[in-house]
């Protein structure tokens, strides 16, 4: 039998980066994938012929120069000119302000005065959210892991923040755990530019744009990045498929080892060293490191088991909320659609209907009660009309992210979701006509699908909540927040550890480190 | 519903529950001192602490148990669950007997100790001092097991002492001859006697249904009349289980759930019970961190035995070293009538009490007619227990 030195689980791009990493170090790896091809929730799957859908991630905002160079993306065929999107607010009788780069507007139906307070509020977030952003690529402090020069660095970070001004200071400590309705609210007046700001908060946890805390939200969408661009979101050219490509190519050819179609089961422990995998069909791989980029929760729960678990870090595991609320609708349109609203060129945006803060608490509401909103909360991409290659000439691709569907519908999916996506579509309906009618294919995906289909417990974006509870030394939980566990020899990274979800890589690379930390 | 509950949770009315054997016990009392235990109300003292020694020593002691925390664990799993849950090893267990075990947080820290009856592999009754049911519960995630808890529906009599086999002979349990200690015999009718105790003497415990209790007292009481039966409460108890070393939870060490302050906790090796941990075991809670701890030399304290000159008892006395460094503190203390000498048991900061054992202090105040002496006694640590009883061992018994 083979043996390897490290062997990583899931070939999501997190799964993907530390691959790369830790072989370009030297290191023979092995990668496993339950599915058939890699990209986890990033994969994109043809919905109906020629139509290259993004299945889940249809953007990206969280991809930053370090990560593009320590991966060689650009070499493996990341182009370098892709299209970055502006976003516009819509709401149903056609009324619509757009921003771009960082939330930067020079929208006719945009006030000054809300110009210059957004200016403002936006350049404090990113001060703010710049802050936050210098802990990324760190492996998070806890008990098994401080140092003086992390001592130093949360230093140095007061010591910046407070050279900054008393006011600023001031205000970081006062708008941290503020709800970002709150903050909106101070300084904005325009509905549907606060209801873009609320929905990008909000979008991806369960917390409505009232829920003390949410401006995290926003503060995490700010610390965004595309190749050192701060604050876009880009559409990579070859759409996001090309992405995970490079991602994998980039693996290939440091010479990782990929197996797709195999599902692992279970570890195999010596005394309490993990030494290898077991997968369904009852193969096994043998590896000194093993690596687990999928949801903590399995991970922990299913591949280690509760057995053998201790008692208290099992019920840190237990306690957390893992439970998506996030739905996609992908659609094949045989004609590319049109709107009365918006000026062809607009539908290259991405198009938010989030008309007011209101509007998105009240569908935010039911939510907490396992029921669906009336009205919910979207953003629509047409990734065809942005890059002509996704699809067939004169057709189009929509792929829709739908805010507020609980994991647990109390009247279960089943039942519900085809009235579900026909309120969707009725309302979409009203700013692009006849989009009902080009309709050729649909796929829709709630969270419990979702958790079906990528193997992802609950279906969360994030693996677990990414809220202040849950972040870097507590993510997933304090005690394995520097990717270790309580298994010699085995790693975790993915969306449930520090940072978090978004497609960044960063969780990967920190993971690679540390194993190279640790086994040198 | 809401009223069921009060009338359950009746005690609200009344601070302290009273046990099955209440009535009886309160027949025997002339003192009056009683102390919260678990929630029931419970004997200090019946009638004359020496003499309730006495009784254990060298005729026929019954103290009431039954305040104990009991759970059954029943079930396809329950002895990998206990496993994980416990400190030694369950599989080693024979059927009818009885282990003396513990069981630690994910620090490996102590969270209690407490006895282990076995039924058979999917049958098992845990005893203990706090109560656990949560912690039973979610360390169960996984096993198919079912956990009850029977402290309110199993009530127990310890009898203890050189004629206890004599009585419960006399009462019509003559298969008790044949038990060897720690082991157990369940009767028809669900009635539990172990050849187990905490005093160190010849003893047995009998667990049983509380409806059987008044039934059972008399038998025994009524056996027991010409051979020296005596009601104790616990300090009589108290004296005879510091003879024999044994250790009392939140007494001489503080569980994991109760410390507020961190270097309170205790994991079995600071407690002396370094013996039970089956380092050979797949898993158990807190194995990980023992096994950390052992590697590193990372245990803070010892626990010890320890002989006072004199004949002061030392009760939470500081222990110095060369009568100036504090390096350790009495957690029980008593005179010791069998053994003729002041006696201890005692938590020491390390290496002192394990490496350092010579120049070691106590100071003892005693009050005397208003007039404090202050004593610095020196100590010397030995091996536990102070008092050792052949009867303790002899099977079938002596003075049946």
């Amino acid at each position: 039998m083979k043996s390897y030195d490290v062997l990583v689980i899931g070939a999501g791009h997190n799964g993907m980066a530390a691959s790369i990493k830790l072989a370009n170090s030297g290191r023979k790896v092995l990668l496993l994938e339950n599915s058939s091809q890699p990209g986890g929730m990033a994969s994109s799957k043809d919905i109906c012929d020629g139509f290259k859908s993004p299945t889940l991630a249809h953007l990206i905002n969280h991809l930053s120069s370090r990560s593009i160079n320590e991966l060689n993306l650009t070499k493996f065929g990341l182009e370098t000119n892709n299209f970055i999107i502006p976003s516009i607010s819509i709401n149903s009788s056609g009324e619509h302000i757009s921003v771009f780069n960082n939330y930067k507007s020079n929208s006719e139906n945009l006030s000054s005065k809300d110009k210059e307070n957004l200016e403002r509020l936006i350049k404090r977030l990113t001060f703010q959210s710049s802050l936050l952003k210098r802990f990324l690529f760190d492996a998070p402090v806890n008990n098994n892991n401080i140092t003086f020069s992390k001592k130093l660095k949360f230093l140095k970070t007061g010591l910046d923040l407070r050279l900054r001004g008393k006011e600023e200071f001031q205000e970081f400590f006062r708008m941290i755990l503020m709800c970002v309705a709150d903050v909106l609210e101070e300084e904005i007046d325009n509905d549907l530019l606060k209801g873009l700001l609320a929905f990008d908060g909000t979008l991806g946890i369960n917390l409505g744009p009232r829920s003390p805390t949410s401006l995290m939200g926003l503060l995490y969408k700010i610390s965004g990045e595309f190749n050192g661009q701060r604050g876009i979101q880009v559409l990579p050219k070859g759409g996001i498929k090309n992405l995970v490509d490079a991602f994998y190519k980039s693996a290939i050819s440091s010479g990782v080892e990929t197996i797709f179609n195999q599902e692992v089961e279970s570890l195999i422990l010596e005394d309490n060293k993990v030494v290898g995998v077991k997968t369904k069909n009852g193969q096994e791989y043998k590896a000194n490191i093993v690596l687990s980029s999928v949801s903590p929760i399995k991970t922990f729960l299913k591949f280690i088991g509760p057995k053998r678990l201790d008692t208290g870090v099992l019920r840190e595991l237990n306690s957390l909320r893992y439970k998506g609320n996030v739905s996609k609708l992908n659609l094949a349109l045989d004609k590319v659609p049109t709107s009365e609203f918006l000026k062809p060129e607009q539908l290259k945006s991405r198009i938010v209907y989030a008309p007011s803060i209101d509007h998105i608490e009240e569908n935010f509401n039911p939510s907490k009660y396992k029921e669906l909103p009336k009205d919910p909360n979207l953003e629509v991409l047409f990734p065809s009309i942005i890059d002509e290659t996704l699809s067939p000439k004169g057709s189009a691709i929509a792929s829709i992210i739908v805010q507020n569907t609980p994991y647990d519908l109390k009247n279960g999916w089943e039942k519900s979701r085809e009235q579900f996506c026909e309120n969707i579509l009725s309302k979409l309906e009203l700013i692009f006509p006849n989009l009902k009618k080009s309709i050729i294919s649909t796929q829709f995906l709630s969270p419990s699908d979702i958790e079906d289909q990528f193997n992802v417990p609950g279906g969360h974006w994030h693996h677990s909540e990414l809220q202040i509870d849950r972040m870097y030394s507590l993510r997933p939980i304090f005690k394995f927040s520097n990717y270790n566990t309580p298994i010699e020899n085995l790693y975790i990274c993915g969306a449930g550890t520090h940072p978090g979800g978004g497609i960044s890589g960063i969780s990967g690379i920190n993971s690679a480190n540390q194993i190279l930390l640790n086994h040198q | 519903m809401k009223k069921d509950f009060l009338e359950k949770r009746s005690n609200y009315k009344q601070p302290l529950k009273v046990t099955p054997f209440y009535e009886k016990f309160l027949g025997e009392m002339t003192e009056g001192y009683w102390y919260d235990w678990s929630g029931y109300k419970a004997a200090s003292i019946i009638q004359d602490q020496e003499l309730e020694y006495f009784a254990i020593r060298s005729t026929c002691s019954v103290f009431d148990i039954s305040p104990l925390i009991k759970y059954r664990i029943t079930g396809k799993d329950t002895e990998n669950f206990l496993n994980k849950l416990t400190v030694r090893n369950v599989s080693l267990q024979k059927v009818n007997t009885v282990q003396y075990t513990l069981w630690c947080d994910d620090s490996g820290n102590v969270l209690d100790d407490g006895t282990l009856f076995k039924f058979n592999a999917q049958d098992y009754r845990l005893c203990c001092q706090e109560r656990h049911f949560p912690w039973l519960v979610d360390t169960s995630s996984g096993f198919d097991v079912k956990i009850v808890e029977e402290s309110d529906i199993i009530s127990g009599l310890s009898i203890q002492g050189p004629t206890s086999a004599a009585v419960l002979i006399k009462a019509g349990y003559k298969f008790i001859e044949k038990l060897k200690p720690f082991e157990m015999v369940q009767t028809d009718n669900q009635v539990l006697i172990s050849r187990t105790g905490f005093t160190g003497d010849l003893g047995y415990e009998i667990f049983l249904p509380n409806n059987l209790s008044h039934s059972i007292w008399d038998q025994i009481w009524e056996s027991g009349k010409n051979l020296g039966i005596k009601a104790i409460g616990f300090n009589a108890l108290n004296i005879a289980r510091i003879e024999t070393g044994f250790i009392v939870a939140n007494s001489d060490f503080i569980t994991s759930e109760h410390a507020i302050r961190n270097n309170r906790t205790r994991n079995p090796d600071e407690i002396g019970m370094s013996w039970m941990v089956d380092m050979n075991k797949p898993f158990f809670n807190g194995k990980n961190a023992i096994a950390d701890i052992r590697k590193n030399n990372k245990n803070r304290f010892v626990f010890a035995a320890l002989e006072v000159d004199g004949k002061e008892p030392a009760d939470g006395a500081i222990i110095y070293f060369n009568k100036k460094e504090e390096v350790g503190i009495v957690t029980a203390a008593t005179w010791s009538p069998t053994a003729k000498k002041s006696i201890a048991l005692a938590s020491f900061k390390l290496p002192y009490g394990h490496k350092i054992q010579s120049n070691l202090w106590v100071e003892i105040y005693v009050l005397r007619e208003l007039e404090y002496y202050k004593m610095m006694k020196k100590v010397t640590v030995v091996k536990a227990p102070f008092v050792k009883l052949k009867r303790r061992n002899i099977t079938p018994p002596e003075n049946r």
